[in-house]
This record gives structure tokens, sequence and C-alpha cells, in this order.
């Protein structure tokens, strides 16, 4: 055919596709982070890293429901790690995503802060 | 300080992980989705492989069945971007959605003017043989495409919301003064680029036919869908981006209060 229209049909639909893919990969990292748990937890990118993320931090979530997407201990075990360092805790309402192009972050949503030891979770790692 | 924390939910209460709650009109949008993709590949399709080659231009009329739908886009998208500053700064219909849309709208017209200008250069190469020219619709189109780049990058300039919506309202109108410069820049100027095809002002004639005819109206038409699914999933992060903004500030409001009470 021309060299010229497959490359003008391949730069037009590659580059709506691209940006297409990308706003919706955008809403949904969006609405996770807005909706907090309840949609963190639907895929397993955002179980890194929660507890760390958090300690030492005063009100930055130091667990994650996020974690739990694979069945492990989530809050407790997190929150426990956080005592130590007298971080200011919001246990189990933390969120934690780690989203292609977002630097990871620990977020708490819908839940007030607490400036108190976090009680452990039953089950929780100590 | 002894108290466990403070909590709506139960401390250690396994979150058992809930689906993402579906947002109003999804149904509807995919829906609209679906149809656009489906006639941008039809287009896509009837455009390389069905209709004839020109009688002048040969394969390179193809490109022809993409570029000025693109252009038609670019100018709805701006359209509504302006309609929607002029609804925002009109007191009686002023409301944040307004604002958004015009956002949104402005954004996917400044991406399908982009592509307008990337596949003209593509046609322009071995028509004109030059992948550039100063001809006055090429360099109204690109001032326009300038002009709403500046329009969002005004839109990310930080302060009050009202602020900001206003004057980034009163920038959408003055850019959108472009839009009929651009249109009737090879009317009312010696242009390379050529006149209106379609529905010539001038001549009051349409200069395609047949099966090359049907393909650009699908193309017009499925490029119109495919704005509104775009323009409406940007909507919609706006929006998630907004409560994101306000809810980051009710927390930084908390922390404050809560560091004030330790003390």
């Amino acid at each position: 055919m021309n060299g010229y229209v497959e490359a003008g049909y391949l730069v037009i639909f590659g580059s709506l596709g691209t940006y297409g893919v990308a706003l919706l990969g955008r809403e949904r990292a969006a609405r996770r982070r807005v909706l907090g748990p309840a949609g963190a937890g639907s895929t397993g990118a955002g179980s890194t890293s929660a507890g760390s993320t958090g300690a030492g931090s005063t009100g930055a979530g130091s667990t994650g429901a996020g974690s739990t997407g694979a069945g492990t201990t989530g809050a407790g075990s997190t929150g426990a790690g956080s005592t130590g360092a007298g971080a200011v805790s919001s246990a189990g309402s933390g969120e934690s995503t780690t989203q292609a192009g977002d630097a990871p972050t620990t977020k708490p949503q819908h839940a007030p802060l607490a400036t108190e030891e976090p009680e452990p979770a039953p089950g929780a790692m100590s | 300080m002894s108290a466990g924390p403070v909590s709506s939910r139960p401390v250690g209460a396994q979150t058992r992980p809930l689906p993402l709650p579906r947002p109003p009109l999804s149904g509807a949008l995919g829906a609209l989705g679906f149809l656009a993709l489906a006639g941008v590949v039809a287009t896509a399709w009837l455009g390389l492989f069905v209709t004839p080659p020109d009688e002048f231009m040969g394969n390179l009329v193809r490109l022809l069945y993409v570029h000025p739908p693109m252009a038609w886009v670019a100018f709805l998208a701006f359209g509504v971007a302006s309609l929607a500053s002029l609804l925002y700064l009109w007191p009686r219909t002023r409301t944040e959605h307004f604002d958004r849309l015009a956002g949104a709208s402005a954004e996917v017209g400044v991406v399908f003017t982009g592509l307008t200008l990337v596949s003209g250069s593509i046609w322009g190469r071995p028509t004109w043989g030059a992948w550039w020219v100063w001809d006055p619709l090429l360099t109204t189109t690109a001032l326009l495409f300038v002009l709403y780049l500046g329009y969002l990058a005004l839109r990310r300039v930080p302060g009050d919301f009202e602020v900001r919506a206003r004057r980034s309202a009163i920038g959408a109108l003055i850019a959108f003064v472009d839009v009929p410069i651009v249109y009737f820049s090879v009317v009312w100027w010696r242009s390379l680029h050529q006149a209106p095809t379609v529905l010539n002002p001038t001549t009051r004639k349409t200069y395609v036919h047949g099966s090359m005819a049907w393909t650009l109206l699908l193309g017009f038409v499925s490029f119109t869908l495919l704005y509104a699914w775009l323009t409406a999933h940007r909507y919609r992060l706006a929006k998630l981006q907004d409560l994101e903004d306000t809810e980051g500030l009710d927390l930084a409001l908390r922390e404050r209060r809560a560091e004030g009470d330790a003390r």
C-alpha cells in the first residue's frame, strides 16, 4: 500500500489506545485510593511494605488493609511493628497502593486518627 | 495515655476484599466504549482494505478517513469546553461539574489536536514534499494546540478553587476564538491545504461520494463516540482527584488537631 498510510494509522490508533488505557488505569488507581480498603484488596497490587512505610510516621496509616489481599495478618502485625517507634497509627484503616508510575504510598482512609498504641489484633505476629 | 485506637471498625478485624463499587452509569459508558471501539475498528478496516484508491492521491487518501474526523472531534471538544466554561462563569449555572467537564473535554481535545497535526504531517510529506509548511491552516491549528496546552497548564496553577476555575474558564473562552479562525483559514487566505471536502462553505457542494463518503461518515461518528467515552472517563477521574484532594485536606486538619490535643 504505502508506508505513510500504515505509519499514520499506527501512530493514531497507538496513541489513542495508549491514552485510553492510561486514563482507565489512572481512574482505577484514583478510585482505589479514594475508596480505601473497599478497593484495596481487590488486586494484589497494594500488598507491599505497609508496615515499614508507616513506622515512625504520624498518622500515615502504618497498617495496611491493602496487605490482606493474600490472606496475611494485616492490621495487627503492622500495627505492632509501628508501636516501637511511637507511631501514631490508624490501625486497620490504612491503604497501601503501589501503582505503575506512582510511588508506593500508605494513606489512611475514612478512619479517625488515634494517638495511642494500637491494640494487637487477634492472631497478630508479635 | 492508654486507650486503644479510635476506629469505626474493630481493631484487627480482617477486611474482606470487596469489589470496587461500580460508579454510576458504568453500564452505559461500557456500551458507549464498545460502540466507539467497534466503529473505529470498522473505520480502519474500511479505510485500509475496502475503499478504492483516489484518482489523484492514490492510497494516501486512506489517511483522510481518520484525519478530518479527528480535527472535527478537536473542534467539538473545545466547543464543549467553552460551553462548559461559559456555564461555569454564569452565576446561575455555576457548579464544579462544569469546571470539571471543561477540563476533561479540553484535555481530550488537545490529544485529538496533536494527532490531527501528526496525521496531517504524515499525509503532507508525500503529498507536499514537506513534513511541515507554514500554511495558515497548519499554523493556526498549531496555535490552537499551544493555546489549549496553556489552558491545561493554567488549570494546574495552585490556588483557591473558585479563582482557579474562573480564570481557567476565561482562558478557555479566549482560546476558543482560534477555532473558527482555523476552520475558515482555508477560505479566508490562500492556502496549500485543500478546502473543506464534505461541506464546502463557498460552493456548498460535497466532493466525496460512494464508499469513501460512508467510510468518512462512519469515521466522524466513531471518533465522536470515542470522544464522549474518553471525556466521560476523564471527568470521572477529575471527580475522584477532587475527592482525594478534599480528603487530604481533611486528613491534614485532623492531624493538626491531634497534634494540638497531644500537647
